[in-house]
């Protein structure tokens, strides 16, 4: 892993943030969102007028943070997934935290609760412990079953998902008003997110990021089968349990705050794994980059695109899956 | 001092014995074959050995410690297991497969200079040093074996197991993977290789461990173990054995079914 490389990664990144953020259906010159953004270091640029200066401060900014921040994590979510797994169809949602998450915040909503409890919004509050408490209820069924295999874990994950899904169905059906701000919810959006959603996220990010990076060699010994790991010493159910228990809990942390956008953990390590290789330090450093990179660029796009806001799960979904096959047909190494 | 020990083990799966009351000690710088028959319980052993199967009874040690008070790490930093065939879809180089094995040494996510410089000089041990950074997947099967030989030697543990090392090879790689395997030995390495060649086993090896039905039908030096009634028996065909000059080699003819 080269410095120089991690440096231009580090360089495209800011300069996409810069402009992403002078991207918008308002009109504010690109100069002056520089500016603006100059003027938070030096008071001598500032001399907007406030609503320019809320917009790019108090709702870009903090929006285009957050959506690289989220990219970034699903990214991470999606490597470690891939490599328990073994599995190239894996993502961050495969044991049920999208449902779990979608049945949380549906329950919200049709139920209408309070906005906020204790100054945390009650949707995204339900959507996390929703998604957390599924995720535990296939791992308890997964421990029980005296299994040790991936599939089954796999299979169970699925099954509860389609459970949950079936649930969120009936729910809709008896409570037809709710239905749009559901359907809206689990296509995920960065609509009306700040700084304090920024930070929250954020949070989730270092601690998954540090836990994986520290797991480096764990996820490369996974990616030989349990037979294989356990001789060169690994504790592979131990490993692989805490690997999954902090992906999930991260990928529930930005799904509560994001809805459900998919895709991004899905293709992103695949994407990435084409020019790195296998091995996982390099591959979660640049997958950090291009999940967030990506899910940055879908965001501007679904948000100034048209005259109205499109979720962004459309997006990633309509750019993401034809570069995704461009790249499988293109590319010389097999994709997994 | 035995570098493996086996005192009374029995291995029940699925209500059928695989192994049956087996013993026995290997001391610690020597080199054993274990052979017998397909589903005699080789393949179990080797999973006994390094606790991937609990054993219904009996004891296992390793360097003289119960393999139960061994963690997962404790095992590989004593055994270093080439199974019988790897294949990934993945990536890998040879220098990512061969610094795997370092794990047991140093789990953290940075290489060390004694990580590089131990699989580096694996490979070169090896004869591989051009390989290093090939994918794996694109080897020949006899340049896949002898770079889980290289990964096993990186491990830098006592004991060598082996599975059926020389499978789907052709006769000069057979030769290339047994005479590393003797010079490891003469580096007081422990290897102990279950073998299906026997013509092949005996050029190299002196100590055999013979098996049948999760059984041990004999067990010790090539001059006391082999005979034309033990290897009819074990393979139920007829054998003629011939010796070479020295009376050193045999070479196991199969007649006819018996």
């Amino acid at each position: 892993m080269k410095k120089i490389h991690i440096f231009i990664f580090t360089a495209i990144s800011i300069i996409l943030i810069l402009l992403y953020t002078a991207a918008g259906t308002a009109d504010i010159a690109f100069l002056d969102t520089f500016k603006i953004l100059a003027g938070k270091l030096n008071s001598s640029l500032s001399g907007f007028s406030n609503s320019k200066e809320i917009i790019i401060l108090n709702i870009r900014l903090p929006r285009v943070l957050l959506s690289y921040i989220s990219g970034a994590c699903l990214a991470l979510c999606g490597c470690g997934y891939q490599s328990v797994f073994k599995n190239p169809l894996s993502d961050p949602f495969i044991l049920g935290v999208s449902s779990g998450a979608a049945l949380g915040a549906t329950l919200s909503i049709v139920l209408s609760m309070p906005n906020t409890f204790l100054g945390l919004n009650i949707t995204a509050l339900m959507a996390f412990f929703g998604a957390v408490i599924t995720v535990f209820v296939v791992f308890a069924i997964y421990e029980n079953s005296q299994r040790n295999s991936t599939s089954s874990l796999l299979l169970i994950g699925i099954a509860i998902g389609q459970f949950i899904t079936a649930v969120i169905s009936v729910l809709m059906l008896l409570n037809q008003d709710n239905i749009k701000d559901i359907y809206f919810w689990t296509l995920g959006s960065f609509a009306a997110k700040s700084w304090p959603h920024l930070a929250v996220v954020s949070v989730y990010f270092v601690i998954g990021f540090c836990f994986m990076m520290h797991n480096s060699k764990n996820l490369d010994i996974m990616l030989l089968g349990s037979q294989e790991a356990q001789y060169l010493g690994q504790d592979i159910y131990k490993v692989r349990r805490h690997i999954l228990v902090i992906t999930s809990l991260l990928a529930a942390g930005v799904v509560s705050v994001t809805g459900i956008i998919g895709f991004i953990g899905l293709i992103t390590p695949h994407v990435v794994r084409i020019f790195t290789g296998p091995m996982h330090k390099k591959l979660m450093v640049y997958s950090v980059f291009i999940g967030g990179i990506f899910l940055m660029t879908a965001d501007t796009i679904a948000r100034s695109a048209l005259k109205f806001e499109l979720p962004v799960g459309i997006v990633t979904a309509i750019f993401g899956a034809p570069f995704f096959i461009y790249l499988i047909y293109s590319s010389k190494r097999e994709v997994l | 001092m035995n570098c493996v020990e086996l005192s009374n083990v029995c291995c029940r799966v699925d209500g059928k014995d695989i192994l049956n009351d087996i013993s026995f000690a290997i001391p610690s710088g020597s080199m054993w074959a274990i052979i017998g028959p397909n589903g005699a319980g080789k393949s179990t052993l080797i999973k006994i050995l390094t606790s991937i199967i609990k054993p219904t009874s009996g004891e296992v040690k390793i360097n003289g410690v119960n393999i139960n008070n061994l963690s997962r790490l404790d095992i590989a930093k004593n055994i270093a297991v080439v199974p019988d065939n790897f294949n990934t879809n993945f990536d890998f180089t040879v220098f990512d497969i061969v610094l795997m094995s370092r794990y047991s040494h140093n789990r953290k996510s940075y290489i060390t200079n004694a990580d590089n410089a131990a699989v580096l000089e694996a490979l070169d041990k090896a004869k591989i040093s051009h390989l290093k950074n090939n994918l794996y997947k694109t080897l020949s099967s006899g340049e896949k074996q002898t770079v889980l030989l290289a990964r096993a030697i990186a491990q830098d543990s006592d004991v060598i197991l082996l599975d059926e090392p020389t499978s789907n090879l052709d006769v000069k790689n057979q030769m290339e993977i047994m005479h590393m395997l003797k010079t490891l030995n003469e580096e007081k390495k422990s290897v102990i290789a279950v073998m299906h060649d026997i013509n092949l086993a005996v050029r190299f090896i002196n100590n055999f461990i013979i098996i049948k039905q999760g059984k041990i039908i004999n067990s010790g030096n090539i001059k006391t173990v082999f005979n034309e009634d033990i290897l009819t028996d074990l393979y139920d065909i007829n054998v003629d054995i011939y010796k070479d000059v020295n009376s050193r080699f045999l070479f196991m003819q199969a007649e006819k079914i018996k």
